[in-house]
């Protein structure tokens, strides 16, 4: 599930990340919630959208009001919240794993591109770079909302953009770096060609960075999905996207507090396996860091 | 350092440039134009857009009738009292959870605490903010559920900061406005302040931790200086680098963090106000709200490299 | 001090904790407000009683787009300003649909109809405010300004704060009224081109509130005419203090109010868009009435003791059928959909029973209802032939628009879309639900991109044809509210004639037949009449809700909570939450 680079030290990252309890029980808990998103729609016990009306707001099965058919509950539909929970698990990862590639291609493409450019380009480029990242994400969002209206598909736009300058900073600034080692200036010399530097002799030493980067992009574009789910600007219902779902409990938080607890709980589950196994990677990758 | 400046000037104005061309599309969103134009082409009403602007005119909301920049200027003050006593909390308990668990590395509290800080950076505020209000406000009923203060204490708005105009209004009420206002921001404050208080502990435990372990810091211990005193005096110092380079970052999750907060707890403030213009489709109220929180980011993170170059000319780019 | 209040169980006087706390930290304090100038907590004006006792809380769902009536459409702003701020010629009596007397203390009509003569009190005074002290009492000419400002284009006053004036233009009001006339210093009469019977109740809707001609004068000379829109001024039981922008409004009591019932001093909007917020004000004791609560919150709140205040509402939810799309030309399709959908479910899922099921598009307590309308059956079996008879028995595919915001005739459309979205699966009709941000939703239902669309309709004012003509007429198809876009000659006819007659009897044999013919037609599923409700808390006593639905708080007063009232509280907060 981790692709980790493919060279000799991958043994020794390996090694420390085992030893990384934190990080075991994050990849642990990130495997399972990958294999539930995975056959989530063959075990969920009941369609996503099928309404039980006469079984409205039923408590999880651990309350004394709980019902057998409905293991976590019910919403205030009678739609059961388990099934509801595992196609939102498909959903809210698929998208995750869309925006995070789009955005890493990009930025990977872009900050190489940027690499070979002249300085007042590049730093022009740099520049702008910086200042998308210094923008608050929900403000770019909005804006972004506003201009093509709410729904998922913006959404995800607008996250993808938000996305994109970390990727472009982190290979922009490590191909900078490696360019300018010794041995790269040696290969030059050889007469290499851009792409074969880049392919051979760049890429796998900036292949860490971007996987520590990689990770973290997971978390922090699962956070902002479900934000502007949360806040009608993303998802829409009957959708069962965790933080539309999340949006839509707000109006029984008193009575059904389970219809709020458990999509939130399923968020921030997934976001902390996820930083789990980040810190993990970087702790492993970057051994100076290591405590 | 001059050339240093030049540069950012040149960042500032490229800034300003994509701004301006962002909120003037979302300005031609609206149904009925936001400014009276002479001309017809786009290109030359971006410019008339932008002496509008200059000149402090930046339209009437389509809903309220009422000029965008006073609304913004009425609904920011609640907004800055949440982020700096938000704020206030995060850098104080963030640093002492920080300097606690640098100086029992590896101990269980040392764990404890980045396991928590963990859990605070990973935590999806909106449903944070939700369980807090579940809990406390609803269940035990220690903390009012949403606005700035009871509605028995009829506060004038002279400064529209609540902590200051209660105490302005002293001679009525004596302190307990103050604290009720007080107490009415806990909550939303707590809120705010749980993810960069976690990234400042993090931040601090680390830095902390790199610098302790340099060579200065060793030659000191060797010199027979308290381990106390090397933490506050000169590890600390040295370690606050990195910590303001990350606040830049820290601006815009709060930002981002406000608009999720006030929604939540309906605190009239900018974030709240925003929300409301983009479900309304009020786009002159959207392109002021997002042009002026931009240009406040923007000029905090102006002012912070500025001062990153003051503290440290040999500093080029940040890390 | 956390636990202090806890041990009190006392949510609603937790100023009383505070109080406490100050003392004991009034040393440190102090030493912090060194810049708050010589003086004590002991000057208090007002004790602790006083502060809550003449306080009434009322959490609002939205902020006003206006504070003139005149010059908004939304229920909101009525709500803020129509029976607080201002009053109009004549008014319901509170809880019912019946007019009485207001401004004007008597009324004539002349035989045909077309003059309405009203005599004003002589003792109704305006507010004073910080900019206007009024130098005499209410006259024609502020009826006359109030009016002639909509009218009037050449009316000084007709382009301030943007000159449009929608509901007296969606009214036609300036193709009804020829003239107003001063007749003496205390009489005005209004001059109609058409008799039309509904006029009274059309006078006592929120547009016609009465502003004052001396303070528009006033403002002239000060130069800030727009002020009469944003600083009102007006006769009605509270005065404006202050608004701060979707935060709260604050009113105070009008001591020189024409009226004798008892009021509150002070009266607070705190403005709270989200139900699950409000209701979470509410029942934290923060706030003392509540507007528009979920029907999932009325169901608590029965369960728990707290006022619910409900009336049978003046409104239809209703899913409306484009009559100029294939297949939906078809009177027997939309038969054939109308009975396929399970209203009973719909009642019960998305009204929680707190509506009844519609059979017109007017509510039974309408003088005009027609009780021989056969009620809709839901059958599946009835459905597929009607559809197989019009030649659809391969079924269709439709789109459904549902409304996306909350109104109190629909919850949440979006809820209702998605039930009739599985009722139609059953009859083979593949349905898609659309919806949009409000605005954009009304803009394009109106352009008629819809096949069907779920909405509905609050009535302004009592009278039937305020549901027939801006809803089912040929004008309104055009331009108008007639989402069906449904134009049926003869339905025109008699509607028309129901509006221009004026005795009420003969009025009801033309409704009657206009019932008759909406039900053979059905340009509309009539889905339910949604019941008006509000949550009160025990200590408010003498709240009404009108049928209409316009807030008022005249009359209403608070006592202080009890001891044994704070305790059931919590006990009721600690049952509701598990």
């Amino acid at each position: 599930m981790i692709k980790l680079p493919v060279s000799a030290n991958n043994r020794a990252a390996w090694t420390i990340f085992r030893q990384n309890k934190g990080a075991m029980i994050g990849a642990v808990i990130l495997i399972i919630i990958l294999i539930l998103a995975i056959i989530g729609p063959w075990i969920s016990p009941y369609d996503p959208a099928r309404q039980f009306t006469n079984k409205i707001l039923i408590p999880p099965i651990w309350s004394p009001a709980g019902d057998f058919n409905f293991f976590l509950g019910t919403d205030d539909l009678g739609r059961d919240i388990l099934s509801r929970l595992l196609h939102g698990a498909r959903l809210s990862l698929q998208l995750t794993f869309t925006v995070v590639l789009i955005a890493a291609l990009s930025g990977i493409l872009i900050g190489a591109g940027a690499a070979f450019l002249n300085q007042t380009l590049r730093s022009l480029l740099m520049r702008i770079m910086d200042l998308l990242l210094s923008f608050p994400s929900l403000l770019l969002a909005i804006a972004i909302v506003a201009i093509i209206g709410p729904g998922l598909p913006n959404a995800i736009y607008a996250v993808v953009i938000v996305l994109i300058p970390q990727f472009v900073r982190i290979t922009q600034s490590s191909i900078s770096d490696e360019l300018n080692n010794d041995y790269v200036m040696a290969a030059r010399l050889d007469g290499a060609s851009s792409l074969r530097l880049l392919s051979h002799h760049v890429w796998p030493n900036i292949t860490p960075a971007l996987t520590v980067q990689l990770t973290f992009s997971f978390s922090t574009a699962l956070l902002d999905i479900a934000a502007l789910g949360f806040l009608g600007l993303g998802a829409q219902p009957p959708m069962a996207e965790w933080g539309t779902m999340l949006s839509e409990s707000r109006a029984f938080i008193q009575f059904a507090p389970w219809t709020m607890t458990l999509p939130g709980l399923a968020i921030f589950l997934t976001v902390l396996s996820i930083n789990l196994v980040g810190d993990g990677i970087r702790d492993a990758l970057d051994p100076r860091l290591n405590r | 350092m001059i050339a240093s400046i030049l540069k950012q000037l040149g960042t500032l104005l490229i800034s300003l440039l994509g701004l301006t061309v962002l909120t003037f599309i979302l300005s031609q969103q609206s149904d009925t134009p936001i400014h009276p134009y002479q001309s017809d082409s786009a290109f030359i009403q971006y410019f008339e857009y932008i002496q509008f602007l200059i000149n402090g005119d930046w339209g009437i909301s389509s809903i309220h009738k009422r000029s965008v920049l006073k609304d913004f200027l009425q609904h920011f003050p609640a907004t800055i009292e949440l982020i700096v006593f938000a704020m206030i909390l995060a850098v104080t308990t963030g640093l002492a959870l920080g300097i606690l668990a640098s100086t029992r590395r590896g101990g269980w509290l040392d764990n404890t605490l980045m396991t928590t800080s963990l859990v605070g950076y990973s935590m999806p505020i909106f449903w944070w903010g939700m369980l807090l209000v579940l809990l406390f406000s609803l269940t035990l009923g220690w903390t009012p559920v949403a606005g700035r203060i009871s509605f028995e204490y009829d506060i004038q708005p002279f400064t529209r900061f609540m902590l200051i105009d209660t105490l302005l209004h002293h001679n009525k009420y004596g302190f307990d406005a103050f604290l009720n206002a007080l107490h009415h921001l806990i909550l939303p404050a707590v809120t705010l302040s749980t993810i960069p208080m976690a990234i400042i502990a993090r931040m601090t435990r680390s830095s902390l931790l790199a610098v302790l372990k340099s060579e200065y810091i060793r030659t000191a211990r060797s010199k027979g200086i308290s381990k106390q005193r090397i933490i506050w005096v000169h590890a600390l110092r040295n370690a606050l680098q990195p910590i303001l380079t990350i606040s830049g970052v820290q601006i815009s999750i709060i930002m981002s963090g406000v608009i999720i907060t006030e929604y939540i707890f309906a605190w009239p403030g900018i974030g709240k106000w925003l929300l409301e213009a983009v479900s309304r489709r009020d786009f002159a109220s959207i392109q002021g709200g997002v042009l002026a929180l931009s240009i406040i980011v923007i000029a905090f993170n102006l002012v912070l490299d500025f001062l990153s170059i003051y503290l440290n000319p040999r500093l080029r780019r940040p890390s | 001090m956390i636990k202090k209040s806890n041990e009190n169980k006392d949510l609603m006087t937790n100023s009383s904790v505070y109080r406490d706390i100050a003392t004991k930290a009034k040393l440190l304090i102090s030493l912090t407000a060194f810049f708050c100038f010589a003086c004590s907590p002991e000057d208090s004006d007002l004790s602790e009683q006083d502060r809550t006792q003449d306080l009434l809380v009322y959490c609002s769902e939205g902020s006003p787009d206006s504070f003139n009536p005149q010059l908004v459409t939304s229920g909101t702003s009525y709500d803020a300003t129509a029976n607080i701020l201002y009053n109009q010629l004549v008014t319901y009596k509170p809880g019912t649909t019946e007019i009485i007397p207001s401004l004007a203390s008597s009324w004539e009509i002349s035989e045909d109809g077309l003059r309405y003569t009203f005599n004003l009190r002589q003792d109704v005074s305006f507010h004073t405010s910080q900019v206007f002290s009024p130098s005499r009492n209410l006259n024609a000419d502020d009826v006359l300004f109030s009016f002639n400002r909509q009218r009037l284009s050449s009316h000084p006053y007709h382009g301030i704060s943007g000159g449009r004036y929608p509901y007296f233009t969606a009214q036609s009001m300036d193709q009804l009224i020829k003239d107003i006339r001063k007749v003496g210093e205390h009489k005005v009469e209004f001059v109609l081109t058409r008799p039309e019977s509904p006029f009274l109740s059309i006078l006592a809707t929120p547009f016609a509130s009465i502003l004052s001609a001396e303070y528009a004068g006033q403002l002239n000379r000060l130069r800030h005419p727009e002020w009469i829109d944003s600083k009102p001024v007006g006769t009605g039981p509270f005065r404006f203090e202050r608004y701060e922008p979707d935060a709260y409004i604050r009113f105070k009591r009008f001591e020189d109010y024409f009226g004798d019932k008892e009021r509150v001093k002070n009266l607070v909007y705190a403005i709270t868009p989200d139900a699950a917020m409000r209701f979470a004000r509410f029942s934290a004791g923060e706030c003392d009435v509540m507007s528009y609560p979920l029907p999932v919150h009325l169901r608590v709140a029965q369960k728990n003791d707290l006022q619910v205040v409900q009336t049978p509402g003046l409104n239809i939810a209703y899913w409306a059928f484009n009559t100029e799309k294939p297949p939906f030309h078809d009177a027997k399709v939309r038969q054939a959909l109308a009975m396929a959908v399970d209203r009973e479910s719909i009642l019960q899922t998305v009204y929680d029973r707190q509506a009844s099921l519609a059979t017109n598009p007017i509510p039974p307590s309408s003088w005009a209802y027609n009780n021989n309308v056969k009620k809709i059956t839901h059958s599946k079996r009835r459905a597929l032939e009607l559809l197989k008879e019009a030649g659809y028995e391969n079924g269709f595919s439709i789109d459904i628009w549902a409304m996306p915001i909350q109104r109190a005739y629909n919850p949440n459309a979006r809820k209702m879309a998605e039930i009739i979205q599985q009722d139609l699966a059953d009859i083979n009709v593949d349905a898609r639900i659309v919806t949009y941000e409000w605005g954009t939703f009304l803009s394009r239902v109106s352009r008629g991109l819809h096949h069907s669309v779920l909405l509905g309709w609050n009535a302004d004012n009592a009278d039937p044809n305020n549901f027939f003509s801006p809803l089912l007429s040929c004008a309104s198809a055009v331009n108008g509210n007639n989402y069906a876009n449904w134009c049926d000659n003869r339905f025109d006819e008699l509607i028309l004639k129901g509006r221009t007659s004026s005795e009420q009897s003969e009025r009801k044999v033309y409704y009657d037949q206009a019932q008759e013919i909406f039900k053979q037609q059905t340009p509309w599923l009539t889905i339910a009449h949604a019941n008006n409700s509000v949550l009160v808390q025990p200590r408010v006593k003498g709240f009404v809700i009108s049928p209409i639905g316009n807030i008022n708080f005249e009359g209403v007063t608070v006592g202080q909570p009890e001891a044994g009232q704070s305790q059931n509280k919590s006990q009721a907060s600690h049952e509701v939450t598990h």
